[in-house]
């Protein structure tokens, strides 16, 4: 269990800028662009728009929950070809859906612990680019193959192969399946809709909420300088310049059209109030605060405090509503006093989910063995540029890019506190609280 | 005791022979040194115990750079020349004739002289090192490899590849040098002294040292017998002179000399060699091609004024042709570049040409792939002024419009450093004008591309009014660290090249309204020796274009440069040249296909042949089209737009590809004689327009019969000292 009690160290730490592609849907706009480049153009822009002495910069890390095979530390990889220097050290974490969020936590403990002053964090996914596997059966053969000496051997070990062993496996299936309880991650937003009694309709009108307030987040201008724009090699001759997969014209009939995909006879959770499969990457800027000022720069926001938090792998979807209140009380803070949430909507049963136990005094009582609730997340806090349902969760970049939208919108709106928080396949929660 | 070379005799009596010629960058052959190195030769020699001599550079990155240029270029009899050839054929012949193994550890450059020293040695050794660079330049000076190099060449490597090495002057890599026998060995740097010796030792001991190339099946059809060199010497020969039109001397004669030696053995040959090189040093040619390279090696110096800044970073404003272009260009050096525009499809066409660049380097196996995304991640492209405060220098590249441009440098002065060079790229506006509207003018000049930017080697490096030393050597240095010749000039209508290239080209206009076909008019200047005739030129720099900076030289200069009524009317009948398809030639693919012989009844202009003009030879094309720019010079140079005749030359030659030759147009029009242009231009201004009216000042330089170079220097603008005005 996590320790909880108030958190005071002397050394703080600020977010000072970020920048993040777009989120294109996988297969899309981005879809030949891997991984590293993605990653890549996030950090060069980052540089380019912080105008911060690369020579300063003491480590980069950057979440990736699906490594691609040829960048084992894709953070390296990426630092050194958007310009930083050699001297600069990089590493790569994985916390599955909460990767972008570690790459943060890491960069807050090196900055408090006095190892670093200056950090690039974040976070990079292109699901478009996970690579195929053959099944377990087929690396079996071949082994075996390999092994045998004998040419007999050989050959009886040829005979094992089996045309199905050949059809490929999308690692994307298999990160997307919890190992230990067996269920596919919508699987686990079913168990919730079933538990809360979500309905299709509730869950339909939070997907067609998260559409809206993204195609008006775009439209008002408040995504401009949020994203930058990716050329595409080798040609540069395409663009993608805003998220691909929001639909301003998105309809509740058109959502109630969509077929249950995970159980097909009595589910409720479908494509459309699930988050896309996405690619895109996301880069942040982590100073200790009075480097930052020294400076000059006026950063977005401050880390108050962050948690991580286990729980039910079957329903890792509540997960926020276990690490929240432990990453709150860190920062001493309630949730009434936090002005904006970003709640990743990795799926819309997941945040109603979650919206039904944060007030709850039972949820308190019996799962987090407290007197008082964590308190009401009230709709016109939470997630007002939308979320992952209309932009797209590329699973490594999503805690970075929660991070981002927040602080700049607390920036925006000359907010005190904010509260970026999301669930984890797993069955993980993960929780930052951020003070202007 | 010699200055240049040091040497070392260890136990068993092998030499280490250090070269480092004194007060010089690189290692170089003069007289002095050629007698330093016989004298280290004899006391070697001399020793008893000597077992094997190994060559070194202390130079960092060269070998040996070839001969001393102005040793070449103080040349000034065919008996001198001759001498000097003789004198490195006997040195080197020493170096052969030494009776134990000799290696040259090659490193770095090791052309002209320095090759030609290395193949007298027994084998050669060099680096894969991609400073390791071997080859014949000689021909590009205007003369031959004259110390031996046509003949001991095609004996170690064979005909067909040391015609190839000397008649193109392309230098090739250790490792392809290795592959075509050039040289033994190739290993890396840190290798190089420890295989040479290694050589050196086995050759000692009688082992055999493996060698590298081979001449193919060909190469032994051809070359291992008389008429099947016969073959090689004829193809060479039409080549050669498809490639040059006749113009250039040297690399017919060096195929002579290499012919000789084949047929009538080594002494014949390099007695050949040695009177072609009498014949060639003394040349016009020659003195014209080393006296440019001298020049071209004078512009790479810093400016006397001013201490440049170093441009680690650079911002671009318009992603077009140019903006993209000079982005990969920059790039390419290893300059990071930010490159904005209005629109993000904007930003993608810049990055889309510049990597277009960039995979061409690939196709031709210059470049790894990885080297080319390397480059084009160098070059970040944005829709906004972000990141543009790291800029070093900032160039504009916009659209040519006096009111835009004004805006956007005020807008770009508000968002970078204080110390922040700004630039324009214009070609047809003025940098005074540009520069009222920026705070700080004196932070603020022209740094003039030519297209395609890739290719062109010139930039114009425009001094306005107010831009400070500083300023100007900061633009000059960043164009030396692009890899371009840069050339101070001041500021005016069309600066330098522009401004002697409308009256050119205007006057093609002209002969062809007149009545001269498309096809004799080019080809009569593409005899002259210009790398295209003019109204190819006009369709290659697009007639949109053309007319623009026409009207704006038009506006400047009234009485001469009004353009011809029929540029007007092509740029309004949807005639841009090359990248419309069509222009005065038809185009396919990017492609000239054929003169459009439709286009004088579509501009209602009379048919060929019917104006005065066709009469005339081609001798009269090349004059009406080229006085004019000796016309225009004359005046320019009183207006101190260059600050030298020399300097205009270079410009001229790495501008418009102005017949190298030649010289540039003022060493030609000092060889014609000025008396002459100006009656000629005389006699048409009272036949044909006052636009041929001969300046003042080239009436005056004229007088003094010492041309543009020799003019006393007091009263003429730019000697070489830059002196001060004409005051006419």
């Amino acid at each position: 269990m996590p320790r909880p009690g108030k958190w005071d160290h002397d050394r703080r730490v600020v977010i000072v800028d970020g920048v993040r592609t777009p989120f294109a849907k996988a297969g899309t706009g981005l879809a030949d662009v891997v991984a590293l480049e993605l990653a890549r153009t996030a950090i060069r822009e980052l540089v380019e728009r912080t105008a911060v002495d690369v020579a300063l910069v003491d480590e980069v890390i950057l979440g990736n929950a699906a490594p691609p095979a040829d960048a084992a530390n894709i953070a390296r990889v990426a630092a050194l070809e958007a310009g930083l220097p050699e001297s600069a050290p990089a590493f790569s974490v994985a916390r599955n859906c909460a990767s972008g969020f570690q790459s943060i936590t890491d960069a807050y403990n090196q900055i408090v612990l006095g190892q670093s002053d200056v950090v690039i964090a974040g976070g990079v996914e292109s699901m478009s680019n996970v690579p195929l596997h053959y099944p377990d059966e087929f690396s079996d053969v071949m082994s075996e193959l390999a092994r045998s000496k004998s040419m007999a051997g050989k050959l009886t070990a040829a005979t094992q192969l089996r045309p199905a062993h050949l059809k490929p496996v999308v690692a994307l299936a298999k990160g997307l399946t919890d190992p230990v309880c067996g269920l596919n991650m919508g699987e686990t937003a079913e168990v919730l809709a079933r538990e809360f009694n979500l309905t299709r309709e509730a869950q339909d009108e939070y997907a067609l909420r998260s559409h809206q307030r993204a195609a008006e987040a775009w439209a008002a201008g408040r995504f401009a300088d949020e994203v930058t724009p990716v050329f595409i090699p080798p040609s540069y001759r395409d663009v993608v310049a805003e998220d691909i997969g929001y639909r301003p014209e998105q309809s509740l009939e058109a959502l109630a059209k969509l077929r249950p995909v995970f159980d097909r006879r009595n589910g409720t959770v479908t494509a459309g109030n699930s988050s896309m499969i996405t690619d895109g990457a996301v880069a942040l800027l982590l100073m200790e605060e009075t480097r930052a000022a020294e400076l000059g720069y006026e950063p977005l926001a401050r880390v108050a405090a962050f948690a991580f938090a286990g729980f039910d792998p079957r329903r890792m979807g509540l997960g926020p509503a276990v690490a929240a209140p432990i990453a709150l009380d860190r920062a001493g803070v309630s949730l009434d006093a936090i002005d904006l949430i970003e709640l990743n909507e990795a799926f819309a049963a997941v945040v109603l989910a979650n919206m039904e136990v944060f007030p709850s005094r039972q949820w308190a009582t019996e799962v987090l063995n407290r007197s008082q609730p964590i308190g009401e997340i009230r709709d016109e806090r939470l997630n007002v540029n939308g979320g992952a349902i209309a932009l797209g969760h590329p699973i490594a970049a999503t805690g970075s890019r929660l991070v981002l939208t927040l602080t700049l919108e607390m920036k925006r709106r000359h907010a005190k506190w904010g509260l970026a928080t999301l669930c984890v396949g797993g069955g993980l929660g993960g929780a930052i609280v951020f003070e202007a | 005791m010699p200055r240049a070379f040091d040497y070392l005799v260890d136990a068993a009596g092998l030499a280490q022979v250090m070269f480092d010629t004194p007060e010089k960058r690189v290692n170089l052959w003069s007289a002095e040194t050629l007698d330093e190195l016989e004298q280290v030769l004899a006391e070697l020699t001399a020793r008893g115990d000597l077992a094997g001599v190994v060559f070194r550079s202390a130079k960092p990155d060269t070998f040996i750079a070839g001969a001393d240029i102005e040793m070449l270029a103080s040349v000034d009899s065919r008996e001198s020349a001759i001498a000097l050839a003789r004198r490195g054929q006997e040195v080197f012949q020493r170096v052969a004739d030494v009776s134990v193994p000799t290696v040259a550890a090659i490193h770095g450059a090791c052309v002209g002289g320095g090759l030609e020293f290395a193949l007298a040695c027994s084998f050669r050794v060099a680096t894969d090192d991609r400073s390791t660079r071997l080859g014949f330049p000689e021909v590009q000076l205007g003369i031959l490899p004259a110390w031996g190099g046509t003949q001991r060449a095609p004996r170690l490597i064979g005909l067909q590849q040391a015609l190839q090495l000397i008649l193109t002057s392309r230098l090739v890599s250790g490792s392809r040098a290795k592959r075509i026998g050039l040289v033994d060995r190739v290993v890396p740097e840190s290798k190089l002294v420890d295989a040479a010796e290694e050589v050196a030792r086995a050759a000692f001991g009688g082992r055999r040292v493996p060698g590298g190339g081979g001449r193919g099946l060909a190469g032994y059809v051809l070359e291992r017998n008389p008429v099947g060199r016969k073959v090689v010497f004829n193809q060479s020969r039409r080549r050669v002179r498809e490639r040059t039109g006749g113009h250039y001397p040297a690399p017919l004669a060096a195929i002579d000399a290499v012919e000789a030696g084949q047929v009538s053995g080594l002494a014949a040959g390099l007695e050949a060699e040695a009177a072609a090189a009498g014949e060639l040093a003394t040349s016009s040619t020659a003195r014209n091609l080393m006296w440019l390279y001298q020049r071209r090696e004078g512009s790479r110096k810093p400016l006397e004024e001013g201490s440049p800044r170093t441009v680690k970073r650079l911002g671009i404003l318009g992603a077009g042709v140019m903006g993209g272009g000079i982005a990969e260009v920059a790039a390419y050096n290893g300059i990071e570049v930010r490159l904005k525009d209005i629109d993000a499809d904007q930003v993608a066409a810049g990055l889309a040409h510049a990597s277009k660049i960039a995979r061409g380097l690939e196709r031709k196996g210059k470049f790894t792939r990885r080297e080319v995304r390397q480059l084009m991640n160098r070059i970040s492209g944005t829709t906004s002024y972000r990141g543009f405060q790291r800029s070093d220098v900032v160039v504009e590249a916009i659209v040519e419009d006096l009111e835009i441009k004004r805006r956007v440098l005020a807008e770009l002065e508000s968002v970078v450093g204080s110390e922040t060079v700004l630039a324009t790229n214009t070609s047809s506006l003025l940098v005074d004008d540009l520069a009222t509207a920026i705070d700080q003018p004196d932070r603020f000049g022209g740094l003039h591309f030519f297209n395609p930017v890739e290719k062109m080697p010139l930039v114009e490096i425009v001094r306005g009014k107010h831009t400070s030393p500083t300023a100007v050597a900061t633009l000059h240095k960043l164009a030396l660290d692009l890899g371009k010749t840069p050339v101070v000039v001041g500021d005016g209508p069309g600066f330098w090249v522009n401004r002697l290239l409308m009256p050119y080209l205007n006057e093609a206009a002209h002969l062809y309204a007149e009545g001269v076909s498309i096809e004799v008019l080019d080809r009569a200047l593409e005899k002259f020796g210009l790398p295209m005739g003019p109204l190819a030129l006009l369709d290659e720099i697009g007639l949109d274009v053309a007319a623009k900076v026409g009207k704006v030289m038009a506006a400047a200069f009234p009485d001469r440069m009004r353009p011809h009524s029929l540029l007007q009317r092509l740029e309004h009948s949807g005639r841009m040249g090359k990248k419309s398809g069509r222009g005065f030639y038809l185009y396919e693919h990017g492609r000239r296909k054929s003169a459009d012989d439709d286009l004088r009844a579509e501009l209602g202009i009379g048919p060929e042949g019917m104006g005065e003009a066709a009469v005339f030879d081609a001798d009269y094309l090349v004059t009406r089209c080229v006085y004019p720019m000796v016309n225009e010079a004359s005046r320019a140079l009183t207006e101190q737009i260059v600050a030298s005749p020399g300097d205009g030359d270079l410009a001229l030659v790495m501008g418009i590809g102005w017949p190298p030759f030649r010289g540039g147009l003022l060493r030609w029009a000092d060889d014609v004689g000025l008396t002459p242009i100006v009656d000629r231009l005389d006699e048409w201004s009272a036949a044909i327009d006052s636009r041929f009216a001969p300046a003042a000042e080239l009436r005056e330089r004229a007088r003094w019969e010492g041309g543009f170079y020799g003019a006393p220097r007091v009263t003429v603008s730019g000697t070489e000292e830059s002196q001060p005005g004409l005051g006419l």
